[in-house]
């Protein structure tokens, strides 16, 4: 069956975009990756199969908006990445920008399911049932993917007051 | 700066440590701009056929190649990019721009514990179909207006019957500041609202909220994060005294394809033509319909005045008692169509710039203000308990 692409764009095109630019930070990449996601999903051979349309798009924008932001800013590793500082002056726009967009750089750094399953649960505050449901994975996957994360951002924490990073 | 607050649940990323708590608060704060869907429903394809999908350029390129052309690039841009917004702007352009629109609507009256919920559907032209769900045995019934909010057919679903008046004009005038006044308010509103209430979940979904007062009234508007469409919207009656007090509406459907035979003034197949009421006496309205509406009610009420001049209920008794068959007498019947001219009149003004003080009040004291209220030039009027009416100045008002 033919799916009825305006409906599903219209239903769906503003969740997509929103996933792509809390992760990007950038519209016009933010709208690259959502006509990229929607043009992947049209071409799909899968695409008649799709029964979540929401969850199943949503899926294929967080993966390619962090594949995007990783490529942009060559992150191959935490190692990479500087701990976004607190800010002293919430008030200060480039402080605040600079914090959210050190944020995205970590988040694109991590390994693609961990980075997929942050932004789920953080940025789109999704339960863990329902990550669970995007990613096609067991939530019990999801919990683990999310006790790494913590781990790993506690390790952060503890290396930058030691001085091993900048 | 943008609100930030959340409820406890929906705020997963308290569980993160710091700095990427505030990290990721930022990120949630930055408003998400609308998605040009045009731009994207160009390149998709009409049937679902891989090998006709052809991708555009990537924005950036083609913004350089713009940026070359500089005659063009002016109105390529406009055509290519919507203006940024959040997501209060986006709602509203939905509210404005919708052909037709339904909604569920709870009604919370007073001293009523459980509200009425009605389904409304609004059509292009202005009509409205409102249905109110059943209540105990009986089933339900539907009101259909025309464009103006005058009431053209009801249907008792109960009973198979369609009440239909016998003149369409309603007592102090054509209804429909009244009538969609909160649709009609928020077609106009800006594109800022006046405070922003963070987000939350509502209903499983994740919605922004926001407050703005318009004219008379002041919404709290819920707007779904995912769709940019409104989730639910609330707002306070503005009258004093009224027999509702809160308005609710969720579950919104815009340009939906409504069919014609919902706003049908026609009496449907089944159904069988009730008793046609006597059509109202047509009344003047304002102040002076006040006066007669409690000239006419303390005459049935032993020079009692009534509690409140917007809620009906006691009113509907004192006449409802008097009645014979059914049928209400011309005295009652003028008192009933100035009293429903006295709605329209308050509504038209704020709710500091008139005050009912009638309740506990007799015929008795004449000299007592019953009601005063502030003319639009700044100027008060009065009216006392012989039914006169004067001038008055500010010192003159009771205080509250």
């Amino acid at each position: 069956m033919t799916p009825d692409w305006s409906r599903i764009l219209e239903e769906h095109g503003q969740a997509v975009f929103q996933a792509a630019f809390r992760i990007l930070g950038q519209r016009s990449d933010a709208e690259d990756t959502s006509q990229e996601v929607f043009l992947e999903a049209c071409s799909s051979p899968q695409a008649g199969g799709v029964r979540n349309w929401g969850a199943y798009l949503r899926k294929l924008a967080v993966f390619r908006a962090l594949d995007l932001r990783r490529r942009r800013r060559n992150l191959t590793s935490l190692d990479a990445c500087v701990l976004p500082a607190d800010s002293s002056n919430p008030c200060d726009e480039a402080v605040r920008h600079e914090l959210a967009d050190r944020m995205r750089d970590i988040i694109a750094a991590l390994p693609e399911r961990e980075g997929a399953v942050f932004t789920l649960r953080y940025h789109e505050l999704l339960s863990n049932p329902q990550i669970a449901e995007v990613l096609e994975i067991s939530v019990g996957a999801v919990a683990a993917a999310i006790h790494k994360v913590r781990a790993k951002l506690e390790t952060m924490i503890a290396e930058t007051s030691k001085g091993a990073l900048p | 700066m943008t609100n930030r607050s959340t409820t406890e649940q929906n705020q997963p990323h308290a569980e993160l440590p710091n700095p990427f708590r505030g990290a990721v608060e930022e990120i949630l704060a930055e408003p998400v701009p609308l998605v040009n869907l045009a731009r994207i429903r160009a390149r998709l394809p009409a049937a679902a056929e891989p090998h006709a999908v052809r991708r555009a350029w990537p924005a950036r390129f083609r913004q350089l190649a713009l940026a070359g052309a500089a005659a063009a690039v002016v109105v390529a841009a406009a055509a290519l990019w919507t203006p940024s917004s959040n997501a209060w702007a986006q709602a509203i352009k939905q509210v404005r721009e919708a052909k037709s629109l339904s909604y569920t609507e709870l009604l919370t009256l007073k001293g009523q514990e459980q509200p009425v919920k009605t389904r409304n559907f609004i059509a292009t032209d202005g009509r409205k179909r409102t249905e109110h769900a059943g209540m105990g045995k009986a089933r339900g019934v539907t009101t259909i207006f025309d464009a103006n909010g005058f009431v053209r057919i009801t249907l008792i679903e109960d009973s198979k019957t369609a009440l239909v008046p016998d003149r369409v004009e309603a007592p102090g005038g054509n209804p429909r500041p009244v009538f969609l006044a909160w649709l009609d308010s928020l077609k106009k509103a800006g594109d800022k609202p006046d405070k922003e209430l963070g987000r939350k979940v509502l209903d499983g979904r994740n919605v922004t909220g926001f407050v703005a007062t318009l004219g008379l009234l002041t919404f709290t508007m819920w707007v779904d994060d995912a769709t940019g469409k409104p989730a639910r919207i609330e707002y306070e009656s503005q009258i004093q005294g009224t027999g509702y007090e809160r308005s609710v509406m969720t579950d919104f459907r815009f340009d939906e394809n409504l069919d014609e035979s919902l706003f049908s003034f026609d009496v449907p197949e089944g159904y069988k033509v009730g008793p046609k009421q006597p059509a109202l006496p047509s009344v003047p309205g304002g102040e002076k319909s006040i006066v007669e509406a409690l000239r006419g009610y303390t005459n049935r009420a032993d020079g009692k005045f009534p509690a409140s001049i917007a809620d009906w209920g006691p009113w509907v008794l004192l006449v409802s008692k008097d009645s014979r068959d059914g049928k209400l007498d011309p005295e009652a019947m003028g008192m009933l169509a100035h009293l429903g001219a006295i709605t329209p009149f308050l509504s038209s003004m704020r709710k500091d710039d008139y005050s009912y003080l009638g309740e506990g009040q007799t015929i008795e004291k004449k000299e007592a203000i019953v009601f005063w209220y502030k003319k639009p030039d700044g100027t008060h009027r009065a009216i006392y308990g012989d039914f006169s009416v004067k001038d008055v100045t500010a010192e003159d008002l009771p205080k509250k």
